[in-house]
């Protein structure tokens, strides 16, 4: 019991928190990367973004405890192992979400108003959602959106394109669709008994959803980098396409091929074409936008 | 000699050549004899550029050729051109094209350097890469639609011709490489390494990312673009574009036919109908009307 602040803090699974960073997105293409004002208000928005994140792993397990003790490794969590007392855990995730969307109203109530979105959502999605077949990524998906959307309104973006957040839309659902793919393909027969919702999906159905999200983020992106406003009128921004659509691939290709893509926050950093192509994409858009 | 050399320059993947002329045609230009007659030196520059980046392909691939059913007979793969031969005349190949291309205008050898340079750097390096190698042949044919623009002075770039033609190069490759998969079975990895990485499922993916792509970005031009006439009557011409590329994803199916895109294009009856269709409704539309 001496380290609850660490148990506390490993049940909220920090590793998930990256997903996250997309909060950062707007403050990216708005041009405000080195506005100080937004720059603070955007890291203060991805913190309590966090908590209320972490907080809804927090209500999760609490809820999940018994049926965590029978899991092969979910047994091993904080809760479920008894190494953090309910009663911390049950404080926790009633205190923090409050506080964190008392100070996410103060910072500015249109992020108070999403980040109280969000957290209804992903309790929503904890409790029930996530077992209805297609409604599960539409979840997943609308939690980037609502990221994105958040980043957007603490750094008052005045350029942030409507094409970004059907680009956004459909990276997410390319994520969750993948994501399930995945899970089918490693676990197999057993996939029941870990995702109820996976006996509504085959690899057929998910290869034709993910084929269809895939085209539309492809050519969404396409068209923002030459029809979007606000970007350079060279059309330089065009030379970022080739990265994008890498790293779709290379996405892709570690699904079917190396049976990867279950967590994405795990390929995000393990395949390293994935990560330099990614980082080429990065370094590419904020030279034309910053630079050029 | 002379004939095998020839052979091993394969002319007929010349036909990749014509890209060039699109910016010329969509441009409306094709009616500027002055501009027209410098494409035809361009376009000659690229094929010869071509062929001698083809000599270094079949120079550095000649062993695994020899695994082909069809690579084998081959000039260099057969023994039959010596290899001093496809040196030497890659490099007049390269040189004569490229000294050309600098005097008809320095963008044109800038472009046709770089041209040469990712064909060479595909052949040696790229093509082990999986999507990677894909992804060098949609550049290469990027830079044939940049050296047409070159020449063509064309004054407003055109991002239609970019995106579709990068979308339709990728098609074809991945085309490709799903043909051969079809036709070569466990043999494929040993004629070209990155045919372990690719799966028939992986490819298909793949495929149909490409092909809504180009057919999207088509349609998207043939009434946003320039050019076009008012009444939208370049949208007419969609359905073609959409049978070529149906008709091309039965055509890579089938084993019993060639695996190189130039040779179903050309050997494809309603393939090649439906090309001239194509081309010819799109010149009607924007010259004639």
């Amino acid at each position: 019991m001496v380290l609850v602040p660490k148990q506390l803090l490993i049940t909220m699974r920090p590793r998930q928190w990256t997903k996250n960073l997309f909060i950062f997105v707007a403050l990216l293409f708005d041009l405000k990367l080195f506005d100080f004002t937004y720059v603070a208000r955007t890291v203060a928005a991805f913190i309590l973004f966090c908590i209320l994140s972490g907080s809804v792993y927090l209500i999760n397990d609490l809820t999940d405890v018994e049926k965590d003790r029978q899991h092969p490794v979910k047994r091993n969590r904080p809760l479920a192992s008894g190494r953090l007392s309910r009663s911390w855990a049950l404080g926790a995730a009633v205190v923090l979400p409050i506080i964190a969307l008392a100070l996410s109203f103060l910072l500015d109530p249109g992020f108070g108003l999403i980040g109280l979105v969000y957290f209804v959502m992903q309790l929503a999605y904890s409790f029930g959602l996530k077992n209805v077949v297609i409604v599960d990524v539409l979840i997943i998906a609308a939690g980037f959106v609502l990221r994105v959307a958040a980043g957007s309104v603490v750094a008052e973006a005045e350029r942030f394109s409507p094409w970004l957040y059907v680009c956004m839309s459909l990276l997410a659902l390319f994520l969750g669709f993948g994501k399930r793919r995945n899970e089918l393909a490693v676990l197999g027969a057993n996939a029941l008994g870990h995702r109820k919702v996976l006996q509504e999906y085959s690899p057929e159905l998910l290869d034709q959803m993910m084929a269809l999200v895939t085209s539309s983020l492809v050519i969404a992106y396409s068209l923002y980098t030459f029809s979007a406003e606000n970007l350079p009128s060279n059309k330089s921004m065009m030379l970022t396409i080739p990265f994008g659509l890498y790293s779709i691939f290379r996405y892709l290709y570690l699904i079917h091929q190396r049976n990867l893509g279950g967590s994405p926050e795990e390929i995000l950093m393990g395949d390293a074409p994935f990560v330099l192509s990614n980082l080429c994409w990065g370094a590419a858009v904020f030279l034309i936008l910053y630079v050029f | 000699m002379v004939g095998e050399l020839f052979g091993a320059m394969h002319l007929r993947r010349w036909l990749k050549n014509i890209f060039m002329f699109a910016p010329l045609a969509f441009g409306m230009k094709l009616g500027m004899t002055d501009l027209f007659g410098r494409s035809v030196v361009a376009f000659a520059c690229l094929c010869l550029l071509s062929s001698a980046s083809y000599l270094v392909n079949d120079l550095v691939d000649t062993e695994r050729d020899r695994y082909h059913p069809a690579k084998r007979d081959r000039p260099l793969a057969a023994r039959r051109l010596k290899r001093s031969w496809a040196v030497g005349a890659a490099a007049v190949l390269a040189a004569i094209s490229l000294l050309v291309a600098f005097i008809v205008d320095y963008r044109l050898g800038l472009v046709a350097s770089t041209f040469l340079g990712v064909e060479i750097a595909y052949s040696l390096l790229l093509t082990n890469f999986v999507i990677l190698d894909v992804l060098t042949i949609a550049a290469a044919f990027i830079l044939r639609v940049m050296c047409g623009s070159v020449i063509a002075r064309a004054t407003t770039f055109s991002p239609w011709l970019y995106v579709c033609g990068g979308f339709l190069a990728l098609f074809l490759a991945l085309g490709k490489r799903r043909h051969e998969l079809i036709v070569l079975g466990d043999l494929a990895p040993k004629h070209r390494r990155t045919l372990a990485g690719y799966s028939s499922s992986l490819l298909g993916q793949m495929i149909s990312v490409v092909t809504s792509s180009t057919v999207i970005a088509y349609s998207l031009y043939t009434f946003w673009g320039a050019h076009v006439p008012e009444n939208k009557s370049m949208m007419l011409t969609i359905p073609f574009v959409l049978y070529g590329i149906l008709r091309y994803l039965v055509l890579i199916e089938r084993p019993d036919l060639p695996a190189s895109p130039e040779e179903i294009l050309i050997k494809d009856p309603p393939l090649v109908i439906n090309n001239l269709l194509w081309g010819g409704t799109v010149l009607a539309i924007l010259y004639l009307f």
